[in-house]
């Protein structure tokens, strides 16, 4: 046995295995805690709030099972970055704003070229950099490449999300199979989606925004499985193109304006909550049923997003490298903070589930119907981008998986942005990656300092952990070569 | 609670013109901007402040009391500020703590824009070009305070404009009447990423025995 004391709360953690961990039943838990970590990673959670969380959200009422939480995890607002909590509609399970996240469908999209990293030799990569770093809006107040000027375009997004973006011209009807939910989530409704949230959304439909949102250009430089890597065209030296955004300020939005109406609605339904960022309602409740109707909105719009942001990635490489070399095939787009209806099977039956997975990527076994026919056998590709300057992963969903079919998103942050920025300078830090072989271009030299890469956790430890828990298996390792942030 | 405006924002208005009788105009006049105050933001960023270091002890705002302000009741960037009041960033694992002080909660209220303001941009001696009004209607100090810093979000998000200078006024009724004296984002440094919303985790508007402190969890 282990022990961590939180903030004066002393939380014991049980090794189950040296991957898994459980906080048992105490207090007003509902159901036990469950942490995915490692030896090596755990002591990393005893310096923030990220176990007392777990704790906060094993009390929702209808959780099911157990609060998990990945081996990525750190201290987020009520739920943990990297928690996953599924309650059970049918027996008063809620839904909360909090555990989806403010970023609603924040997530990650990979593009395989069909370039090696020798196609990009001399200055062909600083040409395309070039290219990307004039088409690519990011940072404060730089626009986006699809402004949308009425409500009833942006409507017809809130619902129809990256096909919506196709059949307006931008992308190719073979982006859509790949994304998922074909990229877009049933049951969106604009009606439950504010004024102000779409004030926020009309001008950022094609943005990367700032924080750690980035776009990658990125080489396969290791292949730990053959077959799958094979099977998601991932071959070694093969340039790729990773895009990890959101919903923009429409999706923050939305997550403020829905907490604020569960609390005033909580009192009604005698829930209360240790964190007021944990606010819910049951999911069929007319409160958790605009949310999900609101939620769904942005999460299409967070797929639009990224299918905006890929048509000018192509354009890029039209323009930089000419039309031979701009074919790039999307393998996967997933979000890592959505909640979703699912059913799973609990204690012996079939339960509908509401999932929620912030900061945790789904991750559907092979054979699962959720999945196109071509990755069906495979399981789907889950996208987990490293810290800038590192690597980043292709993992793939396995049978069994106990999390509901979930595994890390990232990294996961370590250090605070201050304690990045006193650590580095902004300048310094560019130095260093384009020594390392690395063309970066940033809307700020502090915007890079934040995201230094000590700044995370191990990505590689992550990941296996990820694998030797049995939530995922890795497929490829992937280094960047060019980084486009705001 | 949700801020109610009362003012549409304004950030068409023609720089130097609307600007001449708003605070960050004033602060501006005597102030020649240089493209030396953006290696200085970024040579020492301020919101390089956290537990710990030793220059959270010299939190902005109270090393700035030695002079009053001459606009009554206006909270400038970078402008002198009342004895007592002030406001820093702290460090947090994700994102960002922006915490605010002054003897009285409309000063703390404006001191706490200024912070959030601070951990995206350097206002300092920009002058402001536009205005957005709003009010806060009578509500607790928290939620008062989340209604506050989502508005600045929102005007930031949808103008494009960033908060150089605020006023907070009391409306007699509990609520608060709200200036923003704003500049457009691109005549401002950026020096973070921008704000996106307020979590209500560890959210804190209390009266102490000095004054007024307002603490709140940014999300970027």
């Amino acid at each position: 046995m282990s022990t961590s004391t939180v903030t004066g709360q002393r939380i014991e953690l049980v090794e189950e295995t040296p991957y898994r961990w459980r906080i048992d039943r105490a207090g007003p838990m509902r159901v036990p805690g469950v942490v995915f970590a490692s030896h090596r990673l755990l002591p990393e959670l005893a310096g923030d709030q990220s176990l007392a969380q777990v704790v906060g959200v094993a009390t929702l009422p209808g959780i099911v099972r157990a609060a998990y939480a990945m081996p990525d995890m750190h201290s987020g607002y009520g739920f943990p970055i990297g928690g996953v909590a599924a309650t059970d509609i049918d027996e008063g399970g809620v839904v909360s704003p909090g555990g989806v996240g403010f970023d609603i469908s924040c997530g990650v999209r990979l593009l395989l070229s069909d370039l090696s990293r020798a196609d990009l030799a001399g200055q062909r990569l600083n040409r395309l950099m070039d290219a990307l770093d004039r088409l690519i809006p990011r940072g404060l107040g730089r626009g986006a490449v699809w402004r949308l000027s009425r409500r009833d375009e942006l409507d017809a997004l809130l619902t129809g999300g990256s096909r919506y973006a196709v059949e307006r011209g931008h992308g190719e009807p073979g982006d859509l199979a790949h994304c998922e939910d074909q990229g877009a989530v049933a049951d969106a409704d604009p009606a439950q989606v504010s004024e102000r949230a779409m004030a926020r959304g009309l001008g950022q439909v094609g943005s990367l925004g700032s924080g750690n949102h980035f776009l990658e250009l990125q080489v396969v430089e290791s292949v730990y499985d053959p077959a799958l890597a094979d099977a998601f065209g991932l071959t070694r030296g093969r340039v790729c193109v990773m895009i990890h955004c959101g919903s923009r300020g429409l999706g923050h939005q939305i997550c403020s304006d829905h907490v604020q109406a569960m609390l005033r609605a909580m009192p009604r339904y005698g829930i209360s909550v240790p964190d007021r960022q944990l606010a819910c309602a049951p999911v069929t409740s007319p409160e958790g049923q605009r949310y999900l109707g609101a939620m769904a909105a942005a999460a299409n719009y967070g797929r639009a997003n990224r299918q905006l942001l890929t048509a000018a990635t192509r354009t890029a490489f039209r323009r930089a490298l000419g039309d031979a070399h701009s074919r790039l095939d999307l393998l996967y787009d997933v979000s890592h903070n959505l909640a979703k209806i699912e059913t799973h099977t609990v204690d012996g039956r079939e339960r509908r589930l509401c999932v929620h997975r912030k900061g945790a990527t789904l991750a559907l076994p092979p054979g699962h119907p959720g999945l196109p026919a071509d990755l069906r056998p495979h399981g789907q590709p889950v996208l987990v981008p490293g810290s800038m300057g590192t690597a980043s992963h292709v993992l793939a969903g396995v049978p069994g998986a106990e999390a509901f079919h979930s595994t890390c998103h990232g990294a996961g942050r370590l250090l605070s942005r201050h304690a990045a920025m006193r650590r580095i300078h902004g300048r310094t830090l560019r130095e260093q990656l384009t020594a390392a072989g690395v063309a970066v271009r940033a809307a700020s030299e502090r915007g890079l300092a934040e995201e230094a890469p000590f700044a995370y956790k191990d990505v590689d430890e992550v990941v296996t952990t990820c694998e030797r828990a049995g939530l995922a298996r890795r497929v490829a390792r992937l280094v960047p070569i060019g980084v486009v942030k705001g | 609670m949700s801020a109610q405006p009362t003012g549409d924002i304004n950030q068409d208005q023609p720089r130097g013109d609307a600007g001449q009788d708003q605070p960050g105009g004033k602060v501006r006049q005597d102030q020649p901007r240089g493209d030396a105050r953006q290696d200085q933001s970024r040579g020492d960023p301020r919101q390089d402040q956290s537990r710990g270091d030793p220059r959270q002890e010299q939190p902005r705002g109270d090393a700035r009391r030695e002079a009053a302000s001459p606009d009554a009741g206006w909270a400038r960037a970078g402008g002198p500020t009342p004895p007592g009041a002030g406001h820093r960033a702290l460090p947090h694992p994700a994102d960002l703590v922006v915490e605010a002080w002054a003897p009285t909660l409309p000063a703390c209220l404006a001191q706490a824009v200024l912070g959030l303001v601070d951990t995206f941009a350097d206002g300092a001696g920009v002058p402001a070009s536009g205005r957005h009004q709003f009010a806060l209607p009578a509500a607790p100090a928290d939620e008062q305070l989340v209604a506050l810093l989502n508005e600045v979000i929102f005007v930031v998000d949808v103008a494009a404009a960033v908060p150089v200078a605020a006023r907070v006024s009391p409306d007699g009724d509990g609520g608060f009447a709200v200036e923003l004296a704003t500049a457009p984002v691109e005549a401002v440094p950026v020096v973070g990423p921008a704000p996106k919303a307020v979590a209500l985790s560890g959210l804190r508007a209390e009266q102490t025995g000095t004054g007024w402190v307002c603490r709140a969890l940014v999300d970027v």
